[in-house]
This record gives structure tokens, C-alpha cells and sequence, in this order.
């Protein structure tokens, strides 16, 4: 038997490997199916193997996933920072287009209380002098823009136009040695010349020395000569100088215009002969908020002359 | 001593393979497109074990590796079993009285044994009443699995070969290490 068995081993292994798997064909594929207990000695043994495997593979995969995402997590960053930084400009652009804004509609509220025609001008360039303080517009001739034309903006008096070309003006501000503008203390009416004396103050000439002048006083633009709208703010006194002897007093004015922070401006090309704003001024200095535009000037003024009440 | 270990681990070591090969299966083709081109490694090692190793050593290893696939699948019972075991016996029988003797008559082998696989699984699956939906899906996926398996048959031989190597089941690695024992103890 054994010496058959051995004869016919390959024939017999070959119908056992045969049987083996076709034995086991499951045709109850629906049915439900169980292990059974060689299979579950089988799991038992691979399992911890298997668990192993996954274990290492799925470090393996998670490691590279993470690596990959960092990666892209890098480019993602550079993408929003990007990105922020687009938004960041815009926010600023918006938020000067906003103060761009606030000061063109003062500019229109200021241009309607006056009644007169102006046109609105963007600085573009100061003078190339240190000596002088001109300033160069962005509205020339064909803007309808003349030499001695008026600048103001919401604060009050910019300066006068000195020449112009087709798109560009240069204006002579008030701070300008050049600049001569005629005007008036709003309290007393005393008139006088202002005209420019260094970066930041301008003086009132002419003012004779019995005038009645005090730190404080707003002086306003007299309207002579007909390129000024009277009663537009020029600034305010803030130092007086009367010697014993003399016609004319020394009077400092600082100017209601802040040229650090000058942007606009409006060049009028026509005024009106009788505006309504100067007796809201004149309210303004009684107490009443009721000038059209912020001034530092003004509040200057005010702070002033509330002092020389308090002092009194 | 030492050369009985290494062959000793040959067996648990293709086991162990199979299983590597298995979680590696179930574990990076989860997309179904890189689905499409899944390896059946345990056809790699069916084959390799049918040209290197003996009938039934190599019969029973088909069997377990069958088994170890039906442990993981949720295909019918008997189906891997079957298949494998007759991808075995074809291969051996080809092997035995054909010549494998360039790359090409392995990827030959390989792309074969694939699509062979397919059909077979998909022939199974008639006999028992299951091939009305699968006939399509083997349709679609015989050209991306001849392509994979004729593509990585080499690669896969050629680390079974050191696999072999290593435990000392290669006949040409025992001879070299028996020389060299001998020469270790070789009186100077």
C-alpha cells in the first residue's frame, strides 16, 4: 500500500490539490457567513502580523499625506499671505478713498456755503525750493484755471493761482513770502495784509496800532479785489506785538490751513457777491458750531479767546 | 546550524510576505481609479513558487496563500483557492516543459497569469451563478491588469530571487555558503 501511495504520490497530490479548492467552493454566496474555527485560529495567528502591517503602512501613508499637505500648506500660506496682502493694500486704498471722500465733501459743502464756482484741483508736486512754499494743482487752463485765481479748501484760504498751463497750476500759498492777501479780524474788523513768514505762521501787515487785535481773533478774507469770496477763514492771531511807538502793530497769524496735511483744493473761478457763510462764521465765533468746515485754526481761535474770557 | 534557521524562515517568510502584500493591497488602492491598476501580488508569489519550489511544497503554499486571500476577502468561498491552485498547476506545468529564458517570457508569464486569473475568477463565478455583473467589470479591468502584472513581474522576482538568497532556499546561495564555511575552517 505504502509502495502505491509512493508510486502514485504526484497523481494523488495533484487530485488532493484538485479537491482541496474545488471542495470549498461556497455556491451560498448570499448566505451569511461565519468563521470557522480554523479560520479564526488562522486570524488569530495573522492578525497581530496584519495589524502590524497596516500599522506601519498606514504611519508610512499618513507621513507622507502630512508631508505632501504640509508642502502644500507652505504654498497655501504664501497664496493667503498673498493674498493678505492684496486685501491689506486694498483696505488702505478704500480707507484713502474714504478720507479722499470726507475731504471732497467738505470741499462741495464748502464750495455750496460760499456760492461760487470752483473747481477741484489734487496737489501734485510742492515747490522745488525750500525757500519758497508754492504748490503745483493738477488743473491748469483747460480747466478754466487763471493766474490770481483763489485756492482754498475746507479750512480756508490756500493761496492764489501765479501761473498756469494747459493741465498743471502753480499756486502761491498763504505761507509764501510772495502771498498778500487782504483780510479782516472777524471781532473788530480791523483789516491788515497777510502775507507769509515762515513754514508754519503767516503775519498781518498794516494793521495799524490802534486796532483793536488779541491772540485769538480768526481773521477772514476781506473779499477785495474781487478773486477772494469775503469771509473765508485765513487763521487765527496768535501773537501780538505793539511797540511804544509806531503806526502799525506786529500781529502773528497762524493759518487755518494745515499745508502738512493739504491734499485737494478748490480754485474758485467765480464768486458770488453776497454769501450767506460769514454770518454763520460770525455765529461760529459766538458760540455756535455752525462753520461749514472743521478748521484747526478756528478751534484754535476758540480755545483762545475762551482763555481770554476765563482771564478777564 | 544557522543555515537550517535561515532556511526555516523561508516558509513564514513568504507568509509573511503574502501578508505584507495583502495589507498593502487593501490599504493604498482605496481610490478607484488607482483601484483600476491594483497588483495581485499572491499571483506573484503562486508563480514563483510553482518555478522554485517543489510540487508539494509548492501545492501547499499556493493553498495557504488561497486561504489567506479568502481570510481578507469577502469573494466567495473556494473561489482564490481554486483560482490560485489552478494558476499553480498551469504555471508548473509550463515551466517544466518550456524554457523561461529572457525578461520577456517572464512579463509573458506575468501578463498571462493575469488575465488568465480574471477570466478564471470570472469562469468560477459562473459556475456558481454569479458572473451576470461581473463579466463587464472583468472586461474593464483585463488591459490594466495584464499592463501592472507584465510591468512588475520582474521587479517582484528579482526580490523574491535575493528573498531565496537570504534563507538560503536558492540552490546556488547554499553552495555558496557551505564554501564558504569550509574555507572557515580551513587550518591555515
Amino acid at each position: 500500500m505504502l509502495k502505491l501511495l509512493r508510486q502514485y504520490r504526484f497523481y494523488l497530490t495533484l487530485l488532493l490539490f484538485l479537491l482541496i479548492p474545488i471542495l470549498s467552493i461556497d455556491s451560498q454566496n448570499r448566505a451569511p457567513r461565519e468563521y470557522r474555527t480554523y479560520d479564526r485560529i488562522a486570524l488569530t495567528i495573522t492578525n497581530p502580523f496584519e495589524i502590524a502591517i497596516h500599522w506601519t503602512l498606514d504611519s508610512l501613508v499618513s507621513f507622507y499625506e502630512n508631508y505632501v499637505s504640509l508642502w502644500k500648506t507652505r504654498f497655501e500660506n504664501l497664496a493667503l499671505m498673498d493674498e493678505n496682502r492684496k486685501l491689506v493694500n486694498t483696505i488702505l486704498n478704500l480707507r484713502e478713498l474714504e478720507q479722499e471722500n470726507i475731504r471732497l465733501r467738505n470741499l462741495l459743502q464748502f464750495k455750496e456755503n460760499f456760492k461760487m464756482d470752483a473747481v477741484v484741483a489734487r496737489i501734485i508736486a510742492k515747490d522745488v525750493s525750500s525757500e519758497f512754499r508754492a504748490i503745483r494743482i493738477n488743473r491748469g487752463k483747460a480747466q478754466g484755471i487763471e493766474p490770481n485765481m483763489a485756492v482754498l479748501n475746507s479750512e480756508g484760504v490756500v493761496g492764489r493761482v501765479l501761473r498756469v498751463t494747459d493741465s498743471t497750476a502753480d499756486v502761491v500759498t498763504l505761507l509764501d513770502p510772495l502771498s498778500a492777501i487782504d483780510a479782516y479780524i472777524m471781532r473788530s474788523r480791523a483789516r491788515g495784509i497777510v502775507e507769509g513768514l515762515t513754514d508754519a505762521l503767516c503775519q498781518l501787515k498794516f494793521a495799524l496800532r490802534v486796532d483793536d487785535i488779541q491772540p485769538g481773533d480768526l481773521l477772514l478774507s476781506s473779499g477785495l479785489g474781487g478773486n477772494f469770496p469775503k469771509g473765508i477763514p485765513v487763521g487765527a492771531v496768535i501773537k501780538v506785538t505793539r511797540k511804544s511807538f509806531g503806526v502799525t502793530q506786529k500781529v502773528e497769524v497762524k493759518p487755518s490751513v494745515d499745508f502738512s496735511k493739504l491734499e485737494e483744493v478748490l480754485v474758485v473761478t467765480h464768486v458770488d457777491a453776497s454769501p450767506a457763510h460769514v454770518e454763520l462764521l460770525e455765529t461760529a465765533e459766538n458760540g455756535s458750531p455752525a462753520v461749514p468746515a472743521a478748521s484747526s485754526a478756528t478751534s484754535s481761535a476758540h480755545e483762545a479767546s475762551r482763555t481770554r474770557t476765563e482771564a478777564q | 546550524m544557522r543555515a537550517r534557521a535561515l532556511k526555516a524562515l523561508n516558509i513564514p517568510g513568504l507568509i509573511l510576505i503574502a501578508l505584507l502584500a495583502l495589507a498593502l493591497q487593501a490599504t493604498l488602492f482605496f481610490n478607484p481609479t488607482v483601484a483600476f491598476f491594483q497588483p495581485d501580488i499572491i499571483i506573484f508569489l503562486v508563480l514563483w513558487v510553482a518555478m522554485k519550489r517543489d510540487f508539494g511544497e509548492g501545492g501547499i503554499l499556493t493553498l495557504v496563500f488561497g486561504y489567506l486571500v479568502e481570510l481578507k476577502s469577502a469573494a466567495p468561498r473556494g473561489l482564490f483557492l481554486t483560482n490560485y491552485m489552478f494558476i499553480f498547476l498551469i504555471a508548473r506545468f509550463l515551466y517544466k516543459n518550456f524554457q523561461v529564458v529572457n525578461r520577456r517570457a517572464l512579463i509573458l508569464i506575468g501578463i498571462v497569469a493575469a488575465v488568465f486569473s480574471r477570466l478564471d475568477i470570472l469562469f468560477i463565478l459562473y459556475l456558481v451563478n454569479k458572473a451576470d455583473n461581473q463579466w463587464f467589470h472583468t472586461v474593464q479591468l483585463l488591459a490594466p491588469t495584464a499592463i501592472i502584472h507584465g510591468a512588475l513581474i520582474p521587479f517582484v522576482f528579482r526580490g523574491l530571487y535575493k528573498f531565496d538568497f537570504i534563507t538560503l532556499k536558492n540552490p546556488e546561495a547554499e553552495h555558496r555558503y557551505e564554501r564558504d564555511f569550509y574555507l572557515d575552517e580551513e587550518p591555515v
